[in-house]
C-alpha cells in the first residue's frame, strides 16, 4: 500500500474512533502511533510517544495557555463581567433592543480579558438573561444574542483558539492577537446592527429598557477601570513589544488576581476553583496538542498534505474559489464537531495548501477563528447553545437556534468582508513595534 | 459481582490519588504565575532576572499538565465528539465505551513505558538543563507517572462500562 493510502485509511479510522466517542486527543495519538509505526516502523513510533509527551509538556511558548486561562478565571470570580454589563446597560439600555445591544457590548468587553467563548457566554447568560426577561424581551433574541456574543471570546484577544493556531502553524501569538482586535470590533458592530434591524422590523422583540441620566451613565464608568487596565496592560504590552506573550499572560493572570483581592472577592474557594478549573482545561488542551503532534508525524510521512497541495494547484482554480469551498467545508464540519477538534485535525492538512495559494497566514488564522465561532452556535452540536440552554432552562433549544440565525448571517458577512478587505485583520499587526 | 468489586477496589485508590496530584498541579500553577511576574518585574525595573526562570517554568508546566491529566479524565474533562453515540441504547453505548476505554488504557500504558525508556536514556546520557544544570530524567518520570495514573483512571472507566453492560 502506498503511504497516501495508509494515510487516508488512518484519517477514516480516526473519524470512526471520534464517532465512537473516544477522547479526541487520545484517538489522534492512537492513530498517529499506529500509522507512523506502519509507515516507518514501530520502534521509532514507540519512542515518539514518551518523547513527544515530554517535549510538548516543557515547551516554553505553551505556558501562555494556562496563564491566560487563569487570567480569565480570576476575571470571572472578580465579577468584572457583571460590572461591564452594568455600564453598557446604562448607556445603551434605553434603545429599542438596547438590552441585547448592551449584552453584545458586554460580551465584547469581557472577551477582551477572557480567551474562552464558553466562559463569556456562561458569564453573560447569568447576568443579562434575567434582565432581558424582566423587560419582556423575546426569548429567541435574548438567548441568541448571548450565544452569538459569547463567541467573541475567541476572536477578541486573548484567545485560546488563536494561541493553538499559532502553535500549530508556528505563527507569532502576539501578531495573531493584535490581528484579532479589528475583526472583533467589526463583528460586535455587525451584531449590534443585526439587533437594530431586527427590533426595527419587529419592535416587540426587544422593548426599550430604562433611561439613565448622563450623571448616572458617567458614574457607571468607574466599574470598568479594572477591565480597561488589564486589557491595556496585557494587549498594549504585546502591541508595543514590551511583553513577550508569556510575560503578558503572567502579568495578566497576576493583575486579575490582584484586582480580585482589591475588589474583596478573593475567597479560598474562589482561588481553589480558579486554579483547579485552569489545571483541568490545561490538561485537556495539552492532551489534544500531544495527540495532534503525534498524528502530525503520521500525516507528514503519509505525504497527504504535500499531495493535496499539488493536486489543488494542478486544478488551476481561482484561489478565492478554493478558499470559499474551504470555508464552506469548515462551516459544515462545524455543525457536527467542536471547533478545537476541527482545527487540530485539519490545520496540518489545510495550512500548507493555503500557504501554497499565497494567502497570509495571520489573516487565515482570523478566518479560521471566525469559522470556529460559527461552529459554536450551529445545530446540532453548538456548544455555546448548550451552555445557554443550561442557564435558560425554560427556553426550548429550537428557540435558541432560531434566535441565532440572524447573528450567524452577520458572521458570514464578517467573513466576506475579511475576504474582500484582508487589511481589516492585517492593518494593526503592520503597525506593531517589532 | 467480581467485576463490580474490582471496579470499586481500583477506583477506591485511583480517584483520591488523582485528586491529590491535581492539587499539586494547581499549586504549581499558582507558583508559575508568581515566578513569571517576579521575573518580569525584576527585568523591567532592575534590568536583572532570576537565573533559570525559563527552564523552571517549563518544568512547572510539565508538572501542571501531567499531574492534572488523570483528574481531568475523572471529571470527564477530555473533549469527546458526541454525535452518533447518543442515539444508541445504553447497553450498546456501554459496550463501545468498554472497547474504546480499554484501548485508551493500553495506549497510556504504552505512553508510560515509552516515557520510562526515554527517562532511562536521559539518565544514561546525563542530560541536564541549560542554566541550573538540573538533571532531566526525574522530570520525564513525571510524564510517566501522569500517564500511568491516567491509564488507571481509564481502567476504572472500562470497568464502569462493564458493570453497566451487566446491569442492563
Amino acid at each position: 500500500m502506498s503511504p497516501v493510502t495508509i494515510g487516508i485509511i488512518g484519517i477514516f479510522f480516526l473519524f470512526v474512533l471520534l464517532a465512537l466517542r473516544m477522547q479526541i486527543g487520545f484517538c489522534m495519538a492512537l492513530v498517529g502511533f499506529l500509522g507512523f509505526g506502519l509507515l516507518i516502523s514501530f520502534g521509532p513510533s514507540f519512542s515518539l510517544l514518551g518523547m513527544e509527551a515530554y517535549k510538548t509538556g516543557t515547551l516554553y511558548s505553551l505556558t501562555v495557555i494556562p496563564l491566560f486561562i487563569l487570567m480569565g478565571q480570576f476575571a470571572n470570580y472578580s465579577k468584572m463581567g457583571l460590572e461591564i454589563y452594568d455600564t453598557v446597560y446604562r448607556w445603551l439600555g434605553f434603545l429599542p433592543g438596547g438590552l441585547s445591544m448592551a449584552t453584545t457590548g458586554a460580551c465584547a468587553g469581557f472577551a477582551a480579558i477572557s480567551g474562552s467563548s464558553l466562559a463569556t457566554a456562561a458569564t453573560m447568560g447569568m447576568v443579562a438573561l434575567p434582565e432581558m426577561k424582566r423587560f419582556k424581551y423575546d426569548d429567541s433574541l435574548a438567548t441568541g444574542c448571548i450565544a452569538a456574543g459569547g463567541t467573541l471570546g475567541i476572536l477578541i484577544p486573548p484567545s485560546t483558539v488563536l494561541i493553538i493556531y499559532g502553535i500549530l502553524t508556528e505563527q507569532a501569538i502576539a501578531t495573531l492577537f493584535i490581528a484579532g482586535i479589528l475583526p472583533g470590533v467589526l463583528l460586535s458592530l455587525l451584531f449590534i446592527t443585526t439587533i437594530y434591524i431586527l427590533t426595527k422590523m419587529k419592535p416587540s422583540l426587544g422593548p426599550p429598557g430604562p433611561r439613565f441620566s448622563m450623571k448616572e451613565r458617567v458614574y457607571s464608568l468607574k466599574g470598568t477601570w479594572s477591565l480597561l487596565l488589564l486589557f491595556f496592560l496585557v494587549i498594549g504590552g504585546l502591541y508595543t513589544g514590551w511583553f513577550t506573550p508569556t510575560e503578558a499572560a503572567g502579568v495578566g493572570a497576576c493583575g486579575a488576581f490582584v484586582i480580585t483581592i482589591v475588589k474583596r472577592r478573593l475567597t479560598w474557594d474562589n482561588l481553589r476553583g480558579s486554579l483547579t478549573e485552569t489545571a483541568k482545561t490545561t490538561a485537556m488542551v495539552f492532551a489534544i496538542l500531544i495527540g495532534a503532534n503525534i498524528f502530525g508525524y503520521f500525516l507528514t510521512v503519509s505525504q497527504i498534505p504535500d499531495q493535496l497541495s499539488t493536486w489543488i494547484a494542478e486544478l488551476g482554480l481561482n484561489r478565492y474559489i478554493i478558499m470559499a469551498i474551504l470555508i464552506f467545508v469548515y462551516i459544515v464540519l462545524g455543525c457536527f464537531m467542536e471547533g478545537l477538534a476541527i482545527m487540530v485535525l485539519t490545520i496540518p492538512i489545510v495550512f500548507p495548501m493555503v500557504m501554497e495559494m499565497g494567502f497570509d497566514p495571520i489573516w487565515f488564522g482570523i478566518i479560521i477563528t471566525l469559522v470556529m465561532e460559527m461552529s459554536l452556535i450551529t445545530p446540532p452540536v453548538g456548544v455555546n447553545v448548550f451552555i445557554i440552554s443550561g442557564v435558560a432552562k425554560d427556553v426550548p433549544m429550537y428557540t435558541i437556534f432560531r434566535g441565532i440565525f440572524p447573528f450567524w448571517v452577520a458572521m458570514l458577512v464578517c467573513i466576506i468582508l475579511l475576504l474582500l478587505f484582508p487589511q481589516i485583520a492585517l492593518f494593526l499587526p503592520v503597525t506593531m513595534v517589532q | 459481582m467480581k467485576i463490580q468489586q474490582s471496579h470499586h477496589s481500583v477506583e477506591l485508590w485511583v480517584n483520591p490519588i488523582s485528586k491529590i496530584v491535581n492539587r499539586i498541579a494547581s499549586g504549581v500553577l499558582f507558583f508559575m504565575m508568581l515566578l513569571t511576574i517576579a521575573d518580569v518585574f525584576l527585568r523591567k525595573v532592575f534590568s536583572s532576572s532570576i537565573l533559570g526562570t525559563v527552564e523552571v517554568t517549563e518544568f512547572m508546566l510539565l508538572i501542571l499538565v501531567f499531574f492534572a491529566l488523570a483528574q481531568t479524565e475523572v471529571l470527564n474533562g477530555h473533549v469527546k465528539v458526541d454525535l452518533v453515540m447518543g442515539r444508541f441504547s445504553e447497553r450498546s453505548q456501554a459496550m463501545v465505551d468498554a472497547i474504546t476505554q480499554l484501548a485508551c488504557f493500553f495506549l497510556f500504558g504504552l505512553f508510560t513505558w515509552s516515557a520510562l525508556v526515554y527517562s532511562g536514556k536521559m539518565r544514561e546520557a546525563v542530560e541536564v538543563s541549560q542554566d541550573l544544570w538540573l538533571p532531566i530524567f526525574p522530570f520525564v518520570y513525571v510524564v510517566a507517572a501522569g500517564c500511568a495514573l491516567l491509564s488507571l483512571v481509564l481502567l476504572t472507566k472500562f470497568f464502569m462500562a462493564l458493570v453497566k453492560i451487566i446491569k442492563s
